[in-house]
């Protein structure tokens, strides 16, 4: 190739490349102009999100500078990029661009409430409302905050104005295929249970009534559609808030015959059968609901939920053979789902013990505990036992089984730190310790608790009724004042701070 | 060549390629290159302003989505984006620059005097043939590496160690590939040879010191995985720096590649010219008897 042809062949590259990048541009894959602000935009609002994530991360960054530095970074965003003149032709990226200028509005309305400053939190988000509409979305979030931040500011009768606003002026789904948007379907319902909260039965009633006037209606003009499934399913929850049990269950058996279908038979039933045994009082009528469950749903959680509920069933009626074999079902079958096999497990305990078999009932919660050992019922179990010894005289035996149970809060404490079963570990720990009457070693574990979990809002509590074993039943003026002490320094906001310093000036120091 | 002698060749090869350090023209060609790199890194990076987003942000949409058009994704995907785009400028900048250093190493080695732009010259007058075989094994690589991977896509969650394997099985075969190939470009180079007859000379160099040439290929490239590795925490480096900072992982990725271009090249030309007179030494011979 000569030099005269290598020229030429580079200059080709360039023009190609050349008019590449002008059928680019000037194709349907071009920009839209507005690229350049849009990704600022993007950069900015991100650079803000990092801040949020790293203090809700790390509470140790939670200081006023960096509170100061997340509100900075939204107004920053929000004076860059104000909202548009003309929101309803938005597209592209300048929709993109009022999107996050308006997230970014919400965030620091939000931000604002949480630090009580609700005027121009109020503000900001009705803005957002009624500047950002043509973002369905947004304005969702939009009204919802500033119903939030109108309550929490203690001004319920405009949060009940701007819910209302929400499931007025907007229809909960685009189209009726397109899901519904519940946010929106449930604010009538919020209204009323906010009433219902604040004791205004008057007004919740009222209120119950027009939110379930607002679904009846949603169902009939949806009829068929996801909206009026979604409307008919709220509409039995409505009842069940008002405590309308028998409305409640026809609601909820329409809703199975009109929307009822295999994904969501199962928790329809269960919830049938249960307003029928807590609620109506009618086991029976719950018992075939459970049955249609079981035989409907087999090795779906449904069927663990159903056969446990028939279990405790069968169990009321002492027919406790029957019971253990629908417990036995679920263990085979859902030996690996902690939390059911932990409550099936504890059913079958249970069974021995109220059919009077002690001795069969102690291997079985000695199993629970081995075996599913951080579950509600597994920590239960090995004081439970000792209490039983202890409550029918068997002090020998009570003794060693505190001290087993002892043991194993020890072991669960240790082994499953900075966990929730650490805590529920210690709290057994102490309670067996107290059993035990080993005061000094309750006190101990409470101190070592507290500074364990120091983040924990029970901590104080925990210094507060170490010092008071410490004084009472020990007589040991010194480690009270100082468990008070560490209490009143390390918390002084807590409700426990004005107690702990007048305990501690009692004790002179 | 025994197995200790292709050891000793390779050693002497390495050797003889960082006394070529002395001679600053043999940096210049993957300077350049180097250059040209920054330059699509930063046109990759730079996107959304202008005049870059009247062009790069259209072809970026068109290659690789709206995803990457939006901040930070703009940067996680900088590395699939920019390996892309070296792939074609390996091919149409990448051989005459390789061309042309081994045109200078060899002036290097041989004690001969030629200037960067002479070497230039000479590579860019065989620059069809030079592109030619750089496809020829860019096609193969990426053939090699990428069309099992929809196969082994299973792997992922269901054999994570096989697919491991294979995944080292493929680099194994790129890198086979690519030595075979590794002496082409210094054949059309320094024997003016055609396409053919430069592949088969090569393939015939490679098959005979299978080990020296696999290692002048393999071991440098082996560098190549610290960036990898990087750039596999993208997220991270995102999430907890800045997506920025992940132009600092490519810049650092582009003075690797910096790197195993000077070791391969080098060291490849020194063994070429070695194994190459020992051939011309026995065709003089031969014609001598």
């Amino acid at each position: 190739m000569t030099r005269r042809s290598t020229s030429r062949l580079a200059l080709d590259t360039a023009l190609c490349f050349a008019a590449l990048a002008v059928i680019f541009s000037l194709s349907g894959c071009g920009s839209d102009g507005l690229i350049t602000e849009r990704y600022e935009a993007e950069r900015m609002a991100w650079k803000v999100r990092q801040l949020e994530r790293a203090v809700r991360l790390n509470p140790e960054l939670n200081s006023e500078e960096m509170r100061s530095r997340i509100l900075e970074g939204y107004r920053e965003i929000i004076a860059a990029y104000p909202p548009a003149g003309e929101p309803a032709s938005l597209e592209g990226d300048a929709a993109l661009i009022a999107g996050i200028a308006g997230r970014a509005r919400l965030a620091l309305a939000g931000a604002l409430a949480e630090a009580d400053e609700y005027e121009e939190a109020i503000e900001i988000a009705e803005s957002v409302w009624e500047r950002y509409r043509f973002n369905r979305g947004l304005a969702v979030d939009a009204a919802l905050l500033v119903a939030r931040i109108h309550s929490a500011a203690g001004d319920w009768e405009r949060s009940v104005l701007a819910y209302g606003a929400l499931s007025r002026e907007l229809t909960p789904a685009t189209s009726r295929e397109a899901a519904p948007d519940t946010r929106i379907l449930r604010a009538p319902l919020r209204i009323a249970l906010g009433y219902q909260l604040r004791g205004d039965s008057e007004n919740a009633a009222r209120w119950f009534g027009e939110a379930r006037s607002y679904y009846e209606r949603l169902a009939g003009e949806w009829q068929g559609t996801p909206t009026a499934e979604a409307a008919s399913g709220i509409l039995a929850e409505a009842y069940t808030y008002e405590k309308r049990w028998r409305e409640a269950l026809d609601a909820y058996d329409a809703f199975d015959r009109a929307y009822g279908a295999e994904h969501n038979r199962a928790t329809l039933w269960l919830r049938m059968a249960e307003l029928y045994e807590k609620r109506i009082g009618s086991p029976d009528q719950a018992r075939e609901y459970y049955v249609r469950v079981v035989d409907g749903y087999p090795g779906d959680p449904a069927f663990a939920t159903a056969a446990v509920a028939l279990a405790q069933q069968a169990m009321r009626d002492e027919r406790f053979g029957e019971a253990r074999e629908w417990l036995g079902r679920v263990l085979a079958d859902f030996e690996d789902e902690e939390a059911v096999a932990a409550t099936a497990r504890h059913a079958v305990a249970l069974s021995y013990e109220m059919e009077g078999r002690w001795d069969e009932a102690v291997p079985e919660y000695r199993a629970l505990a081995r075996d599913y050992p951080t579950t509600m019922f597994g920590l239960a179990a090995l004081l439970h036992v000792a209490d039983h010894y202890s409550e029918v005289g068997e002090s020998g035996a009570a003794a060693t089984a505190y001290e087993q149970a002892a043991e194993q809060y020890e072991r669960i404490a240790r082994d499953y730190a900075a966990t929730g079963a650490e805590f529920a570990a210690l709290n057994y720990l102490v309670e067996t310790r107290l059993k035990q009457e080993r005061w000094k070693d309750a006190a101990d574990v409470l101190v070592e608790a507290s500074s364990r979990l120091a983040e924990s809002p029970a901590a104080p509590e925990m210094l507060f009724q170490a010092a008071d074993l410490y004084e009472t039943r020990l007589s040991d003026r010194a480690s009270a004042a100082s468990a008070l002490r560490k209490l009143v320094g390390s918390y002084p906001k807590s409700e426990w701070a004005a107690r702990a310093g007048e305990r501690l000036e009692a004790l002179g120091g | 060549m025994m197995i200790v002698e292709q050891f000793n060749a390779l050693f002497w090869s390495w050797g003889q390629m960082l006394k070529a350090l002395r001679s600053r023209t043999a940096l210049l060609p993957f300077t350049i290159y180097a250059a040209a790199q920054v330059g699509v890194l930063f046109m990759l990076a730079g996107f959304a302003y202008p005049p870059l987003s009247y062009f790069v942000a259209p072809a970026l949409r068109w290659r690789f989505g709206e995803r990457v058009l939006h901040y930070p994704d703009s940067f996680l995907a900088l590395r699939g984006e920019f390996g892309q785009v070296d792939m074609i400028l390996s091919v149409l900048l990448g051989a005459l620059v390789i061309g042309t250093a081994v045109m200078i190493f060899a002036a290097f080695y041989e004690r001969r005097r030629v200037g960067f732009v002479g070497a230039w010259r000479a590579a860019a007058s065989r620059y069809l043939r030079l592109v030619a075989v750089s496809a020829v094994v860019m096609v193969l690589a990426q053939l090699l590496s990428a069309i099992p991977m929809p196969f082994w896509s299973d792997l992922a969650e269901n054999a994570p160690n096989m697919l491991r394997l294979l995944r080292a099985a493929s680099l194994f075969l790129v890198l086979a590939v690519q030595t075979l190939f590794v002496f082409a470009i210094p054949y059309i180079v320094l024997r003016d040879r055609g396409i053919v007859s430069a592949v088969a000379g090569s393939f015939g160099l490679a098959l005979r010191n299978p080990v020296t040439a696999f290692l002048i290929v393999a071991v440098p490239t082996a560098l190549e995985l610290v960036p990898v590795a990087i750039s596999q925490k993208s997220q991270t480096i995102a999430s907890r720096m800045a997506p920025e900072f992940l132009i600092v992982v490519m810049l650092l990725w582009i003075a690797i590649i910096f790197f195993v271009n000077y070791v391969t090249i080098g060291a490849v030309t020194r063994l070429f010219l070695h194994v190459t007179q020992d051939d011309t030494a026995d065709e003089d011979s031969r014609r001598g008897e």
